[in-house]
């Protein structure tokens, strides 16, 4: 079970990065999510970038540490085994990974209820795609 | 202070000092953010009387207690000063990033005072503040600015900017963001560019606080769901406010014609289904859980929009039945910083001077290749342009033709024909800044929901009254007007956020009527009063000529009854002012 975006549901309202925030981080926040979703403007055209995580184990596969596995389906980082390395946040493709008080900070599903599922208003998130998107 | 930042920036570009203040917990407590606070510091700061676009008026950015939030539909941003187009009070409402990322930057508002002595733009990133020459920027279309300046200050960063229209101090010129939203209306552009302001460039990193996680996460849950799957907001999403031009044109409510006639035969063509099939992408703003915004394409134009307002003033009401022509004034008005309801307006007026052998403008109804020369001779004020840029009120003086002049106190009307709604006839004469569709848009109930008859009087001085109130602590909030919230569900979000003292619906109806009175008082210091809470006489006697209208126009009498009607229900005397009884009561 991952997270799959449908971009052509997607207004660019950045709920999902906002309850991202206050679900792990207690307050609103313009950078700390985990989700990182953007409709921006060019000078003729619309650009949609979405980073989020799509579970494809990449991180925890070159961990040198083992620090990085999947438990009950969600990513679940050992603080104690980290060397805060980087190499997670350099290697994941969704750029999807980033660094905090030299430890990732990674999508974790909210223990299998992702509250950017709950408030994104038109179903461009969805949780449950069997499917890599 | 949860939800706050509890900052105010201050800058002075004549000086080219910047400050911090704190904003005072019980003055945010009285008014919230958005419009109230706005308000607050004008009517306090600004001297009677002062020239708009002198260095005495200030440009006052409001975001609220709720913006960067995720209670939605509440990333909006209100942007005030004295109108240079009414000299009433003037707030505008703008969409897109901008507001939450002023919060994430450390600030609940700026407010930018005195005129810089050559062009330049304010560059805020969290605590560093920097007043930057804007030379290579002056004279460039917004939409240029505001990509070139997001390209300089990273991912992250959001703009306000003004066109040449607003450097050219237009009295319709409006300031742009996300480069298709606007604070539109009453010439808030040309009070930028009275002070050489060419923009405004934000980006922030610092948390907001919240009063309590656990209860946002459920009970605005609960509320945001609840606007997400009800049935009557699936307009934005679908359609946006396209859907309302063949509704309106149904109603005999649809401008055309410079407001001659309610219907026009090729609505269609200006119509949702145009819109449809020229749509890319759909577009909210931040916190939005609806969705208006349609990214629409053609081969020679990409733009956000046309809306509705768009579609009526400079469609039908200029007799233009051809989408991608509406599509290409829309995106020319702004990047040049135009405001299209007013542009519509103007050119409509032009339109039917020349059709009534009054004046030449040089253009009729459906003169497609001279309207669409318009918004360039109009913002650079070259050629006919220079005199239609002076707005409706100005022309009708000059030609004698008041009644057809279509706007109330200098500000031209919205896209509702009132003799189609007549409950936007008092919504027109009694707003604040002058012909405004928003602080009282008795056309939901009126046609929209059709839950109130929409030719009659009856019931509308109420009507009227109880949505400017609620409005006055829903702009202040500051909540997108598309966002049909109750004062209850209003409560209940401030309380999660912000916390302390337990807000209440009767506290809220109080800041409500409190806003909307120090507007009027406003209004009132600079000489308006009951005989400028009227209507262009055209209303009055032309019957409207074709359509579910034809033959309707507005009873002056039950007209005048409703206006007293008003004030009562306003808490106001019958010449409209607020007494001594009424300020103690909302606390003025």
């Amino acid at each position: 079970m991952r997270l799959k975006f449908d971009h052509n549901k997607c207004l660019g309202c950045k709920l999902c990065e906002q309850v991202c925030s206050l679900k792990h981080d207690s307050h609103f926040s313009a950078g700390e999510a985990r989700i990182n979703i953007e409709l921006a403007y060019t000078a003729d055209d619309i650009k949609v970038k979405a980073h989020l995580c799509s579970l494809c184990m990449l991180c925890a596969k070159k961990c040198p540490e083992g620090a990085i596995s999947k438990v009950d389906g969600r990513l679940v980082v050992d603080a104690d085994l980290c060397t805060g390395c980087e190499v997670c946040a350099e290697i994941c493709p969704r750029k999807c990974v980033t660094m905090r008080a030299g430890l990732p900070v990674i999508c974790d599903l909210c223990d299998g209820d992702p509250e950017c599922v709950k408030w994104c208003p038109h179903s461009a998130l969805i949780f449950g795609g069997g499917v890599k998107q | 202070m949860n939800g706050y930042q509890g900052v105010i920036l201050r800058v002075d570009l004549s000086t080219g000092s910047v400050t911090r203040e704190p904003l005072d917990p019980a003055v945010a407590r009285q008014y919230l953010g958005g419009k109230g606070l706005a308000i607050k510091y004008l009517y306090d700061e600004l001297a009677e009387g002062i020239d708009a676009l002198s260095p005495d008026n200030k440009l006052v950015v409001m975001n609220g207690p709720l913006c960067g939030t995720a209670a939605p539909l509440s990333g909006k941003l209100a942007i005030a000063a004295k109108s240079p187009a009414t000299g009433t009070i003037l707030d505008c409402s703008i969409g897109g990033h901008i507001g939450a990322v002023i919060k994430f930057a450390g600030y609940d508002g700026i407010i930018v005072e005195g005129k810089a002595n050559a062009p330049v733009y304010l560059n805020v990133v969290d605590d560093e503040i920097r007043i930057e020459s804007a030379e290579k920027y002056w004279g460039k279309g917004s939409q240029e600015v505001e990509l070139a300046l997001k390209e300089e200050s990273g991912e992250g960063s959001e703009v306000l900017a003004i066109g040449i229209a607003g450097e050219n101090l237009v009295p319709f010129s409006c300031i742009n963001t996300d480069l298709y939203r606007q604070a539109g209306r009453g010439g808030i552009g040309a009070v930028m560019g009275s002070k050489n302001l060419k923009a405004i460039v934000v980006k922030g990193s610092k948390p907001i606080a919240v009063a309590d996680k656990e209860r946002f996460l459920t009970e605005v849950n609960a509320i945001f769901r609840k606007t997400v799957e009800d049935d009557h907001n699936g307009w934005a999403f679908a359609d946006g406010t396209t859907g309302n031009v063949a509704l309106c044109n149904a109603a005999g409510c649809l401008p055309t014609h410079n407001f001659q006639d309610g219907s026009f035969k090729d609505f269609a063509k200006i119509s949702a289904e145009a819109m449809l099939e020229r749509r890319k992408h759909k577009k909210g703003c931040f916190a939005c859980a609806l969705g208006c915004g349609n990214f629409v394409k053609n081969e020679t134009t990409a733009v956000e929009g046309p809306e509705y307002e768009t579609l009526a003033l400079t469609g039908s009401n200029c007799g233009i039945a051809d989408f991608d022509a509406v599509m290409a004034f829309n995106n020319a008005c702004d990047d040049l910083g135009l405001d299209t309801i007013s542009a519509g307006n103007v050119v409509g007026f032009a339109m039917e001077m020349t059709e009534r052998g009054i004046h030449d403008y040089g253009i009729g109804f459906g003169n497609v290749e001279k309207y669409l020369e318009m918004p360039q001779l109009i913002a650079s004020c070259s050629g006919v342009g220079a005199e239609l840029a002076k707005g409706v009120k100005y022309l009708g003086e000059k030609h004698g033709q008041e009644d057809c002049a279509m706007h109330t106190k200098g500000l031209e009307f919205p896209g509702y024909d009132p003799r189609g709604a007549w409950g936007m006839s008092l919504t027109y004469a009694t707003a604040d800044r002058g012909a405004c569709h928003l602080r009282s848009y008795t056309v939901l109930h009126e046609l929209l929901a059709g839950s109130v008859p929409a030719r009659t009087f009856e019931g509308k001085s109420k009507l009227v009254a109880d949505m400017q109130i609620m409005n006055g602590a829903k702009f202040s909030m500051i909540y997108c007007d598309f966002f049909d919230v109750s004062y209850e569900d209003m409560a209940t979000i401030y309380n999660c956020v912000v916390g302390g003292d337990e807000m209440t619906v009767e506290e809220l109806k109080t800041i409500g009527n409190r806003v909307a009175t120090l507007a009027r008082l406003y209004n009132m210091r600079e000489g308006f009063s009951k005989k400028d809470d009227t209507l262009p006489r055209r209303l009055f006697k032309k019957a409207l000529k074709s359509g579910a209208t034809k033959g309707v126009s507005i009873n002056e009498k039950e007209f005048k009854q409703m206006l007293d009607s008003y004030y009562d229900y306003m808490g106001w005397d019958r010449d409209g002012c607020p007494g001594a009884a009424h300020l103690e009561a909302v606390g003025l």
